[in-house]
């Protein structure tokens, strides 16, 4: 039996860990050819070795820093020349920290909107031949209910997050006909750095949970991966510039949203 | 290659003897699931269901007027009586009545839409929610559209009551998520039966509306909308509830040239 993926190339920035992994792990699972690419190149190679291992695909590896142009140029570049194609992109890498909006130096800015914004501008500019050529292509970009909602504290990552939504919808009107639909997953779900925090301060975790509908936090793999795995198939061929919310129901009702800052 | 992803699930789709709601069901009998095939016109019901019947799929037709709760009311039931259960609930059914300007709309009109709209959705999904709740499992799919979301001239009563509708699904996205049950919205673009008719109203409209999408075509109900619907139905959307799906190629964004001749 054939699977969903198979003859399709996936690359996938930050696959070793949370969203990125989830997502590159469900893709795999469907069969298709892996390139994932991120800075820390260990952790890269160790998670190759598991989607290899566990799913018979072929995975190729590169070391990328996404704030930089070239860097993000070559591993277009890299994956075209090893696979030979490039249908589907999940640009995932990305990070936020919390801070005052008036604290926020133009240097912090511009770092945030390096990694958060350009980095996925320039993959999907780098990746539009191919895909145009290809006459398919699946662009998945991450947003985030931060950006949505405008979450106090991290004015970085909100505008950045909202840039790249509307860079997304963007590329969706205007790549449309080429076959190439472009969409957005706004997630929430544990990371390890989540699971830390939370096994060392088991009230934020109750108090964090009743603020999910759902009840339950949700998981990168079982609850992330589907979705990027249907964005990235024939179903949802005829489906683009969408926002997507998968987050237990989060989205919806406002959260009570009180990070800890310094003054 | 079989798919099973809706494997021993029952769903109810309102407004399937064509059109939209029957490429949904199409692709839900290909998915595995049995289906309760609900509609108004009859003839066409009965076709539609013979037609996946003879194709291998667990379906039954019933007459549904979602303007009526004893009907609507009797479609959940039926699904229960025939399958068990009723883990699927696809809100689709829709009469269009062509357009006209805000002031021109009778209060019967706007009535009998938000009768189809929302509260034959209410129905249902109130009906099937001690089902779905029992099982801690439940997809509730609801068809809305992008007149509502960007308030198009010529159809009041649709908008109003196709929003009304969408506001309804995210409020109980967000009640009855604790209860495992997901309620997501799609607005489609496809060459449903109201489509068909507005092309004979508006056609230079409907033709520019077409070509303005950004895949430069409108979609097929089983192709383009019911892959999507069954992704919404099935164990992979279980953590995604109270979403709008536009299904349409993109026409939802850059703007749309809708400007149908109102008439002075």
């Amino acid at each position: 039996m054939t699977k969903e993926l198979e003859g399709r190339v996936a690359l996938v920035t930050g696959a070793s860990q949370g969203i990125g992994q989830g997502c590159s792990r469900a893709i795999a699972a469907a069969g298709a050819k892996m390139f994932i690419a991120q800075r820390n190149v260990e952790n890269a190679e160790e998670e190759a070795k598991y989607l290899r291992a566990t799913y018979g695909v072929e995975v190729e590896v590169m070391k990328v820093d996404v704030t930089k142009r070239a860097e993000v140029d070559a591993m277009v570049k890299a994956c075209v020349d090893k696979f030979g194609k490039l249908d589907i992109l999940v640009n995932n890498a990305g990070a936020s920290v919390a801070k005052r909006l008036e604290n926020t130096t133009d240097e912090e800015m511009s770092y945030w909107f390096d990694l958060n914004y350009f980095s996925v501008f320039w993959a999907m500019r780098a990746a539009f031949p191919i895909m145009k050529a290809q006459k398919y292509g699946r662009i998945i970009n991450m947003g985030s209910l931060n950006g949505v909602n405008a979450h106090m504290f991290t004015a970085p990552y909100n505008a950045s997050k909202e840039a790249v939504r509307a860079l997304t919808r963007t590329a969706a009107v205007e790549w449309g006909a080429h076959g190439i639909t472009a969409n957005i997953i706004c997630p929430a779900a544990n990371s390890r750095n989540a699971e830390e925090y939370f096994a060392a301060n088991p009230e934020m975790e109750k108090a964090i949970l009743q603020q999910i509908p759902a009840g339950r936090f949700g998981q990168a793999e079982q609850d992330i991966g589907p979705v990027a795995l249907f964005l990235a198939s024939a179903a949802s061929g005829f489906m683009t510039g969408n926002t997507i919310y998968v987050d237990g129901g989060g989205h919806i009702n406002g959260v009570p949203w009180r990070p800890y800052v310094e003054d | 290659m079989s798919d099973t992803r809706l494997a021993g699930r029952a769903a109810v789709i309102t407004g399937a003897s064509d059109g939209i709601g029957l490429g949904i069901a199409q692709r839900y009998a290909e998915a595995g699931a049995a289906i309760v095939l609900s509609d108004v016109d009859d003839a066409k019901g009965e076709s539609a269901t013979k037609a996946l019947k003879e194709k291998g799929a667990r379906v039954v037709y019933q007459h549904c007027d979602v303007t009526k709760k004893d009907d609507v009311l009797a479609v959940v039931a039926r699904s229960v009586f025939e399958f068990g259960s009723v883990d699927i609930l696809v809100n689709n059914a829709y009469r269009g009545e062509g357009i006209r300007r805000v002031e021109q709309w009778s209060d019967d009109s706007l009535q009998a839409n938000l009768l189809m709209n929302l509260y034959g959705p209410k129905w249902a999904m109130e009906a099937a929610l001690p089902h779905m709740k029992a099982k801690k499992w439940g997809r509730i799919v609801n068809i809305c559209s992008l007149n509502g979301v960007n308030a198009h001239m010529g159809s009041m009563p649709y908008n109003s009551s196709k929003e009304a509708l969408r506001s309804y699904t995210r409020t109980a996205a967000r009640e009855w998520a604790p209860h495992g049950i997901a309620a997501n919205i799609i607005c489609p673009a496809a060459a449903s039966a109201s489509y068909k008719k507005f092309t004979e109203i508006a056609p230079e409209v409907a033709k520019a509306t077409a070509a303005a999408n950004p895949m430069g075509r409108m979609g097929d109900p089983a192709e383009d909308i019911g892959g999507v619907a069954v992704f919404l139905a099935s164990e992979d959307a279980r953590y995604l509830t109270g979403n709008t799906l536009f299904v349409d190629g993109g026409g939802h964004i850059n703007g749309v040239p809708w400007t149908p001749d109102l008439g002075e």
